[in-house]
């Protein structure tokens, strides 16, 4: 069922919850997406855990406000939602953009998050966004092919391995998406630095690389040195829903032991530690 | 139930098997292991696959002969052990040293193996051995406390969260194992030389990274082009035991797929590749 909040600068909030049980976990989507995708993730943890999925700003049923969407802004929205709902020390888990959405909330908010975990978020890693984004901001304009870049930009989310009705439901996504909200959306991460957010983010990371390129963890891990690392087989940008079973299965690991598992990232520096005695 | 047969040089290799379907699945324990430790992944697997898991030679029910143990030795035996039982190209599961077995067996054998999937086996990454290992050689000689050397070295693979009892149990199994098998098995991984043999490897390979120092997957990788890559979350050494869950959905997507994700490994030089189009 959709239910809603209103912002402290009046902007309605969709969400749905499904589940009992602590720690909460809130769920959030990728840029130009909404928040159906977690569907496995909500059949695997509901038993157990109290699950949310919202709508970020100018996102599937929440309001579509003409203005620039930041991922502070976006994290903003988080908290106050954690807020309306009484959460305490939920999880939040962000795909993609969501997993910038998250670091923000995380940094701005340490009081309110338990532990965050991104799914194939390449953009939390600095530079990354420049590097693969930057070369389309000058087609991304209101006099732009934006339309058509970011099709041909999402469509490149899909493997040659996937089925093509996949891609043609993306392209019927995005067509109900208004203009005002991918511009504004891109806009909001144009020249995107994480860098200060991440040094700021002191909770439990999990990221989940799903085989982008060019991923440089260990830039990463030296602003964030509680970083632990999952890596799925046989899957990309879609493996929420191409194999859940691996990303259910390593979020169920990460929640149950964060706080210990965050403690020997930064003990061994980022692998569990053969710990070889002295010859 | 133990099952046995008899090798070409006369030396009965114990194994037992649970299940039916194809692919059939052989597990291959560590070095000082023995066929036991499969059981999580027997119980998943065995409604769909024919499981097999074999004591090496020198190990667990089977004959232990007082010569060197050497990886090719021990691939070939596996090799026989496929012949035997008319196995249609297995998947191979190696643990910890077994996945220096199945790259022998893949590399020797090639028309016999299907695909082979290595949990937590830096040795077969060339160089780390003799970074890691090599210190210890001067002390596994049967005129020093080989022992003690041993019961150091196997221990460190255990995690500070670790049950103290599970240490122990590696001690007790340990007690059993006689010494010519212990300097045998030694001497035998000593001298594996790697590299020759991941050249000659040409079937799907998945390798499972649970967390060790010092990996340096890209050099597998030149030697493996369509190695995929999975690493679970929180668990070390002992990750089959300790997170089988998410070694099972591993395995199983690799199985299922192994052919398409080793052609994709190649074609994206290791990603599953966010296919930008032109800017």
């Amino acid at each position: 069922m959709t239910e809603h909040f209103t912002t402290s600068d009046g902007v309605r909030i969709a969400f749905h919850q499904v589940g009992a049980g602590d720690p909460a976990f809130v769920f959030i989507h990728g840029a130009y997406s909404n928040r159906r995708g977690f569907g496995f993730q909500e059949e695997y943890f509901s038993p157990n855990h109290r699950c949310i999925a919202v709508d970020l700003r100018g996102h599937g049923d929440s309001d579509k406000p003409d203005q620039i969407l930041t991922m502070d802004q976006h994290g903003h929205d988080v908290a106050a939602l954690i807020h309306h709902l009484g959460l305490v020390k939920p999880i939040l888990v962000g795909q993609s953009m969501g997993g910038q959405v998250i670091i923000a909330a995380a940094a701005h908010y340490p009081e309110l998050v338990g532990a965050i975990a991104s799914l194939d978020s390449p953009s939390n890693i600095p530079g990354w966004h420049q590097r693969f984004h930057g070369p389309y901001d000058h087609l991304m304009t209101k006099d732009g092919p934006f339309r058509e870049t970011l099709i041909a930009f999402l469509s490149a989310a899909y493997l040659p391995t996937d089925h093509p009705s996949r891609l043609g439901q993306m392209a019927e996504r995005l067509s109900e998406v208004p203009d005002h909200v991918i511009l504004n959306s891109w806009l909001g991460k144009k020249d995107y630095d994480p860098t200060e957010t991440l040094l700021k983010v002191k909770c439990p990371y999990l990221y989940i690389d799903c085989g982008q390129p060019d991923i440089d963890l260990d830039l990463l891990r030296s602003l964030c040195p509680q970083l632990v690392v999952g890596k799925t087989v046989g899957a990309g940008h879609k493996a929420l829903q191409d194999v859940p079973d691996q990303i259910n299965a390593m979020l169920n690991r990460f929640i149950r032991h964060a706080d210990g598992i965050a403690a020997e990232m930064i003990r061994t520096g980022g692998v569990f530690q053969y710990n070889f005695p002295n010859p | 139930m133990t099952e046995r047969f008899t090798t070409s040089d006369g030396v009965r290799i114990a194994y037992h098997e649970i299940g039916t379907g194809a692919p059939a699945i052989i597990f291959i324990h560590g070095g000082f292991g023995n066929r036991k430790g499969f059981g999580f992944q027997e119980e998943y697997f065995s409604p769909d696959h024919r499981c097999i898991a074999v004591d090496l030679r020198g190990h667990g029910d089977s004959d232990k002969p007082d010569e060197i143990y050497t990886m090719e030795q021990h691939g070939d035996d596996v090799a026989q052990l496929i012949r035997h039982l008319g196995l249609q190209k297995p998947t191979l599961v190696g643990q910890s040293m077994g996945g220096q077995v199945i790259i022998s067996a893949a590399a020797r054998h090639p028309e016999l193996v299907g695909a082979i999937a290595s949990l937590d086996s830096p040795s077969n990454i060339p160089g780390w051995h003799d970074r890691h290992h090599g210190p210890f050689d001067h002390l596994m000689t049967k005129d020093q406390d080989f022992r003690e050397t041993l019961r150091l070295f196997l221990s460190a693979s255990y995690l500070p969260t670790d049950d103290p009892s599970r240490v122990g149990g590696i001690l007790e199994r340990l007690a059993e194992v006689p010494d010519h098998v212990i300097l045998n098995g030694w001497q035998g991984m000593m001298g594996f030389d790697c590299g020759p043999i991941l050249a000659g490897v040409q079937c799907p390979y998945l390798y499972i990274d649970c967390g060790q120092p010092d990996l340096d997957l890209d050099l597998l990788r030149e030697l493996c082009p369509q190695v995929v890559i999975g690493k679970p979350v929180g668990a070390g050494h002992k990750a089959l035991q300790d997170v089988p869950d998410q070694i099972n959905a591993m395995l199983s997507r690799f199985i299922q797929h192994a052919d398409g994700i080793a052609a994709e490994m190649i074609r994206t030089g290791g990603v599953f590749q966010y296919n930008f189009p032109k800017a």
